[in-house]
Parts: structure tokens; sequence; C-alpha cells
């Protein structure tokens, strides 16, 4: 289990309500998981669609994006920051 | 003395003002460059030994040596030589791509690679760099001979494809900067996770967040972290009553087309 630091960024720090947290998790989908807990429903319905977090969905750790896909065995360590961020429509 | 006219070396009198060589020149020039800064009617500064002088004439197109020359003296030759040895991608030709591809053109970066599959349609016409007449033409065909309008001499790569996870980073292996100017916020993080994970040392440049007229200065760029770069106020996306205008567009590729020239001159 490592204390990370997990910043949103977008639509998702709205949701949130806060800039950043410091969370427990031994992988970034468990503290993400347990972001949920602390921060309620409105976090969740934004994060996720049809039970999965939507596929727009970035994971930036330490500045590198992490695959989607890799999220629940990518292991976190102390003073991780963990950054979480969707692009909108439009370009 | 010894000075250059047109880049050319000219022996010319030791008393002798720009007046005197547009004279002998170039009669019909009315752009006058003396060392990369315009000059003005009627063109009296004197001349010294080792001046560079430009002389152009409104209407006819400029050698390449004359538009370096225009370039250098509006940006500098230190920036001009940077930019002209700059090769920056374009993920996308619309409302963000075109305008931030004529930005970067006009700026004098050597060399753009623009990948689209669409081609113009009417509604596009409210925000993006094409015209009634392009209507039906390839984006990538349509905006590159815009661009050679603006700038004759800049390098296009025009690449009429759909781009995906797989084909973007080998399609853009040789640029220097990486702009991502898609719609679709699914294809924005397939595109830019792709090219990241294939060449996480090129800086990458996203939009997010330009739709509607809500205040310009709403739009700032953000580090999302390593060089990848953000540039909208990443909440507001198209929805019923919120459309794409041209004002909002035009200021966020404005900004992706800055922080690209900050980024490849090191500045940033």
């Amino acid at each position: 289990m490592a204390t990370i630091t997990l910043q949103f960024q977008g639509v998702i720090k709205q949701k949130a309500g806060v800039e950043s947290l410091s969370i427990d998790g031994g992988t970034i989908k468990a503290a993400i998981l347990n972001a949920e807990k602390q921060l309620g429903p409105a976090f969740s319905a934004e994060l996720y669609h049809d039970g999965k977090i939507k596929s727009y969905y970035m994971f930036i750790l330490n500045g590198e994006i992490v695959d989607a896909a890799s999220i629940g065995r990518k292991k976190l360590a102390d003073g991780d920051i963990l950054r979480l961020f969707a692009p909108v429509g439009g370009g | 003395m010894k000075i250059r006219v047109n880049e050319k070396p000219a022996r010319v009198p030791d008393v002798y003002c720009a007046a005197d060589a547009v004279a002998r020149f170039r009669p019909r020039a009315d752009i006058v460059i003396l060392n990369a800064l315009p000059l003005a009617k009627p063109y009296s500064e004197k001349l010294s030994e080792g001046d560079s002088l430009v002389l152009i004439t409104r209407g006819e197109k400029p050698s390449p040596r004359e538009f370096e020359a225009m370039l250098c003296a509006r940006h500098s030759a230190g920036v001009h030589d940077r930019l002209k040895n700059s090769v920056v991608g374009i993920a996308g030709a619309g409302g963000i791509g075109s305008h931030c591809a004529l930005c970067l053109a006009r700026m004098g970066v050597g060399t753009l690679v623009i990948a689209d599959f669409d081609v113009v349609e009417p509604s596009n016409l409210n925000r993006q760099i094409y015209y009634a007449d392009q209507l039906g033409m390839p984006k990538v065909a349509a905006l590159k001979e815009t661009l050679k309008r603006a700038n004759p001499y800049v390098k296009i790569t025009a690449l009429h494809k759909r781009l995906d996870e797989k084909n973007t980073a080998p399609l853009f292996k040789k640029v220097d900067v990486f702009i991502e100017a898609f719609d679709q916020p699914s294809e924005k993080t397939k595109i830019v996770s792709s090219f990241v994970k294939a060449r996480p040392a090129t800086p990458v440049i996203m939009v997010s967040g330009l739709a509607g007229c809500g205040p310009a200065d709403a739009l700032r760029t953000s580090a999302l972290g390593g060089k990848l770069y953000v540039i909208g106020d990443l909440e507001t996306g198209i929805r019923q009553g919120t459309g794409l205008m041209s004002p909002r567009v035009m200021v966020a590729a404005g900004m992706q087309a800055n922080l690209a020239v900050r980024l490849l001159l090191g500045l940033q």
C-alpha cells in the first residue's frame, strides 16, 4: 500500500470538488476506488460509463501516460503523483 | 564598398543611400528592408560596408531568398533559422489544425506534416480556414493550397488518411513537435497516448475546452506532465447550444502555434 497524490484536471476536477487529494492504494485502480469512496457519486458518475472507466480518461503517473488497460497492475509507490484528465470534444 | 542586395554581393559608391540602391537595383521596389529592418520612404538611410538590403515589389512572388529576408526582418535571423529547420506535425485539419498550420507557415516553420481523412463541408466554413470554392476537396489538399499562398516555400506533407493508434507515430516520426487537433475525446486520447508511448521525448500539444463563446482568457496552457501540454479551458466541450465558433477556435489554435514556436526556440 502506497500513499500518493491524486490530481484532477478538467471536468473531473469539477466533479471531485478538489484539485487533489492524498490517497492510499497499491495500484492505480485501487487508488481510484479509494478516491471514489471519499469523493462521492458525482465523481464516479463522471468517471464511468456502463460500469467501465470511460475510454478517453488519461492516467498520467509521474509525468508518464499509463495504458488504461494496465491500471489494475500498475504498482504505486509512496510519493507518486497520479493525474487524472479527460479531454472534451472540439478541435 | 561592398553590400548585399537581395542576398547577392554588390559594389556601390562609399556614399550611397537606400534610395540610390532602389533606383539602381529594383526601381519598382515598394518594400525595402535594410539589415532586417523595414524602411519607409524616401529611403534616405545611408548605407555602410557589409549592409544587407532586400528590395521587393508587391504583387510579385518573392524568391526563396527574398522571402527568407522578409521573415528574418520580422522575426530576426536567429528565430528564422531555428524555425526553418523545424518540423511540426498536426493531427487533424479542422478548425484548430487549419488555423494552427497557417500560423506556423506564416512563422516560417520549414516543414509541416498534416493528416486528416475528411473533406471540406459547408458546416466547416464558420471556423476553419477553407473557402466556398474548396467544398468537397480533401481538407489537407485545400489547406496545402492556402498555406502555399501565405508561404510558397513551406514544405508540406499532406496525408489524406485516418489516423489510428498504429499509424500515428510512424507517420509523424520526424516531427519536433506534435499537435493534436482532433474533435472526439476518445480519438484525442488514443492518438496522443500512442504517440507519446512511441516518442516520449517529443513535445505534444493537445487541445481541450474551446467550444462556445465564453471568455477567451479562460483558455490557458496546462502542463499534464512530461512533455505533454494541453490548451483550452479543459471543460467546455461541444454540446447542444455550445458549438465551435471561430473566435475561440482561433485563439486556441494561436495558443497551440505559439507554444509550438516557444518549444522549438527552447523558450518553454
